[in-house]
């Protein structure tokens, strides 16, 4: 199993090779949705998966579980990022929510999308206006998760790997039965990362760039229709019609 | 009014018409009458343009259901490219190599293949391979005038189905009125 460290060097290779700095929080969808030979979609999938990833040459494909909460997608789209462009030798995944325990790729992938999405020197600069306090309230972590955008579980998680709170303090906060999102929303935070997004079915990124692409010139208006349709865009379509057909 | 009838009879076009996407929706979206039901006998619908009708955007226009009727009566006859054979392969070089939409591809093979009539108002895309195929070719808009000077609808008819066409939301553009399109294609 690889060490933390090499998991946080690696998950700011990665940040590097998109554009991105060392320590912001980060716009996970935009950026991959906007990076060459990357297609995102979202699906409505069943509630054991996350989501799955393949690469054919040099296209990387990522599926997201759409019925997830934001937080989860976030999280959901950095693992994918760790078996497209970390592991090696890798062809296609499909990742459960409950996976193995023995499962090191899956292992790795959670700690990568953990230390992409929050790295280790950003998060310990964060809490830095912390004090070094020995127990967290609810409320610090949502701080964190709020400034960082990763999920609730995910956050405490990280905290107790990084021996930022002590066992003890993970146990209380984890079987608190305070609502995290009533607590959110009363400090002032958006609610959006612990909302489950209704299940949608939208492509974005290199599937919709290649196709506007090679239209007209290599495919039929019906073809590059169809295309939007298969990537469920049909949100696209209507900024085709004002294209006439030719009439007799 | 009899003699009527039995010409329209002797009208009805022996040949297949084989019907693509457009055409059939400019029909159906106008809620205007279904001509190609009064000229033609013999009509096939390939299974790519069914399933192209079904998917969303098409099928909120609400035809699907009228269409499934008439494939269920009999009056359109759901077809598909049998596999292997030629036809597939010539279908896979118009999706795979020239870029064509499934149901346009469908359409043209099949009418091919039955030396048919292709209903089609797509004339951007699917002309080059009309000609190099040597196809017989109807649109709707002369679908109109074919019953207008069959009396099968009046002219005001012709026109009344040429406003809704116009104004409703099917992708066949129609240029001024019924009758300027009737002068110019005398």
């Amino acid at each position: 199993m690889k060490d933390k460290i090499i998991l946080n060097g690696e998950g700011l290779q990665i940040r590097k090779s998109f554009g991105c700095d060392s320590s912001s929080p980060i716009d996970i969808f935009s950026i991959v949705a906007n990076t060459e030979n990357y297609t995102v979609t979202y699906y409505p999938m069943s509630d054991s998966l996350s989501g799955m990833c393949r690469k054919i040459g040099e296209d990387n494909l990522i599926f997201i579980n759409s019925n997830m909460t934001y937080g989860r997608q976030r999280f959901t789209l950095a693992h994918e990022l760790y078996h497209l462009n970390v592991e090696r030798k890798f062809g296609s995944k499909v990742c459960e929510i409950n996976f193995d325990s023995a499962n090191e790729s899956e292992i790795e992938a959670n700690k990568f999308a953990s230390y992409l999405l929050m790295p280790h020197e950003a998060l310990f600069s964060f809490i830095e206006k912390f004090n070094n306090k020995d127990n967290y309230e609810i409320e610090d972590v949502i701080k964190i998760e709020q400034y960082f955008q990763i999920s609730h579980k995910a956050t405490l998680k990280r905290l107790k790997e990084d021996a930022l709170i002590s066992e003890e303090n993970y146990i209380e906060l984890v079987n608190s039965k305070k609502s995290i999102k009533a607590i959110a929303s009363e400090m002032g935070y958006s609610t959006m990362l612990y909302e489950k997004c209704e299940g949608f079915a939208k492509t974005y990124g290199a599937y919709i760039n290649k196709a506007k692409e090679v239209f007209p010139d290599s495919i039929s208006e019906r073809r590059y229709k169809e295309i939007l349709l298969e990537g469920f865009r049909e949100d696209l379509l209507s900024i085709n019609e004002e294209e006439n057909f030719n009439y007799d | 009014m009899t003699e009527i009838i039995e010409s329209s009879n002797f009208l009805h076009e022996r040949k297949i018409v084989v019907l693509d996407a457009d055409y059939l929706s400019a029909f159906f979206i106008s809620r205007g009458k279904l001509l190609f039901l009064d000229l033609y006998q013999n009509l096939q619908l390939p299974t790519q343009v069914y399933n192209e009708l079904k998917k969303p955007k098409s099928s909120e226009l609400g035809f699907l259901t009228r269409l499934d009727s008439l494939i269920q009566s009999g009056k359109i006859k759901k077809v598909s490219i049998d596999a292997p054979s030629e036809e597939i392969k010539l279908y896979s070089w118009l999706v795979d190599d020239e870029g064509l939409g499934k149901g346009e591809a469908a359409a043209l093979v099949i009418a091919k293949s039955c030396n048919g009539i292709l209903a089609s108002n797509n004339l951007k895309d699917v002309a080059k391979y009309v000609e190099m195929f040597g196809l017989e070719h109807i649109t709707t808009a002369r679908t109109i005038k074919l019953c207008e000077e069959r009396s099968i609808i009046s002219l005001e008819e012709a026109e009344k189905m040429w406003r809704n066409m116009k104004s409703s939301q099917c992708t066949i553009k129609l240029p001024g009125t019924y009758k300027e399109f009737k002068i110019k294609n005398e």
